[in-house]
């Protein structure tokens, strides 16, 4: 497992320089080839992997969740009827496996954060910052932790979350206040 | 406008989602209001941050892990062992080798029923050469990838075998591989029950001896 600086963001195939099209890799993951799975595999993986670190707050137990995630959409992809609905689809997944993982798991977990949380020197002054962040991000409840990935770490729009979530735009925007005050209160307390 | 509304507006008006008429009666208030000044800044200082958060990856032979466990008949680029009733034709070991995958049915579904009918639940019970959590994902993912290697080496192998002993074999590994799905999921569910990795490890084991014992049998027939 491996840590990176670069910022987590933009949902999955938006880098992608694959010359075929989205749909029909999707489509011949539906007729079960294995090569097109471990393509979408690869486009899904980062945006994925963050998703279930922050949820589990373990980097085993993330790649656990992420290979249990992968399965369900692999073993499910055929009857997706639109490929057009796919990214909302994964994402759907995804953050209902996270949700449930944190109902099983109970909120009271320890927060190993030392494994990403090795500094080098020119990061010194900032990485009480981000430490702070991800112990707010971490108390969050469920939903409203996804919110704020999907929208402020992973950059999709309310839109785009109120398909995942199957919400209104609305109560996407009013969970992310919410996410948001909740991370203010905490960093108040973390740097007075 | 009140600071309630306000506070409301601010998230927005920080991903600059407001309209026209909505900034100007935020801004008219921002500049009477202190706090909710202050709020606004803080609510662009967590957003900025956020974007900052490091981003971590799975580690590199995790798709061989889920490749693995992904039903075979959800995937058909492999070669092995989705198309194996196809390409084995011979029969001259499968008197013998019908016998001893038996019996290695016969251990796995014990081992499967035995665990599954004790509770998962912890127990200090240790187990002798009982693996670490951590050492248990390396080894896992190397009995994987044995496999994995297994698999192709078989693929590869250009002969054919007796669409009944094909089956057996077939049979055989769709039972190696609901007892490796049944212990994943459980130690899914209970991460630190040791037994559950033990039978898993056993699986592994299993299923890298029937391999083998294919690959094998049809180095030889070659």
């Amino acid at each position: 497992m491996n840590s990176q600086k670069e910022k987590v963001g933009g949902t999955a195939f938006s880098g992608s320089n694959r010359k075929e099209s989205l749909f029909d890799v999707i489509r011949r993951c539906q007729d079960g080839d294995a090569k097109a799975m471990e393509e979408i595999y690869s486009d899904y993986k980062s945006s994925l992997f963050n998703l279930t670190y922050r949820y589990t707050r373990n980097l085993f137990s993330a790649e656990d969740l992420l290979q249990d995630i992968f399965i369900k959409i692999f073993t499910r992809i055929s009857k997706l009827r639109s490929p057009e609905a796919f990214n909302v689809w994964v994402y759907r997944t995804a953050i209902n496996a996270c949700i449930s993982s944190t109902r099983k798991s109970g909120r009271g977990k320890h927060i190993p954060l030392n494994e990403i949380d090795k500094p080098d020197k020119a990061e010194a002054d900032n990485i009480h910052i981000r430490l702070d962040m991800e112990k707010a991000v971490s108390i969050l409840p469920p939903k409203q932790k996804a919110v704020f990935l999907l929208h402020d770490v992973q950059g999709f729009t309310h839109g785009e979350i109120a398909q995942v979530m199957k919400w209104s735009e609305g109560t996407s925007k009013s969970q992310l206040f919410r996410a948001r005050m909740k991370i203010r209160g905490h960093l108040k307390d973390k740097r007075p | 406008m009140r600071c309630a509304k306000a506070q409301r507006l601010i998230s927005d008006h920080t991903d600059k989602l407001l309209n026209g008429r909505q900034t100007q009666a935020l801004e008219q208030h921002l500049k009477e209001c202190p706090a909710c000044t202050e709020l606004l800044n803080e609510m662009q200082m967590i957003a900025g941050e956020a974007k900052d958060m490091e981003s971590v990856l799975p580690s590199e032979n995790l798709w061989a892990g889920i490749e693995s466990q992904i039903p075979k008949n959800d995937r058909k680029s492999r070669s092995w062992p989705s198309g194996i009733g196809r390409f084995f034709r011979f029969s001259l070991y499968s008197r013998e080798l019908a016998f001893s995958v038996s019996g290695l049915l016969a251990g796995l579904v014990l081992m499967t029923l035995f665990y599954h009918g004790t509770p998962f639940i912890q127990n200090d019970r240790s187990i002798p050469g009982q693996v670490a959590s951590n050492q248990f994902k390396e080894v896992d993912r190397h009995y994987q990838l044995a496999i994995q290697a297994l698999n192709q080496a078989i693929s590869e192998q250009n002969v054919e075998l007796s669409p009944e002993l094909a089956a057996v074999f077939e049979e055989n590994l769709e039972i190696i591989d609901d007892a490796i799905r049944s212990f994943r999921t459980a130690m899914n569910e209970y991460p630190e029950d040791q037994e559950a990795n033990e039978y898993l490890l056993i699986c592994y084991r299993k299923k890298l001896e029937l391999l083998g014992e294919m690959k094998d049998l049809m180095m030889r027939s070659g």
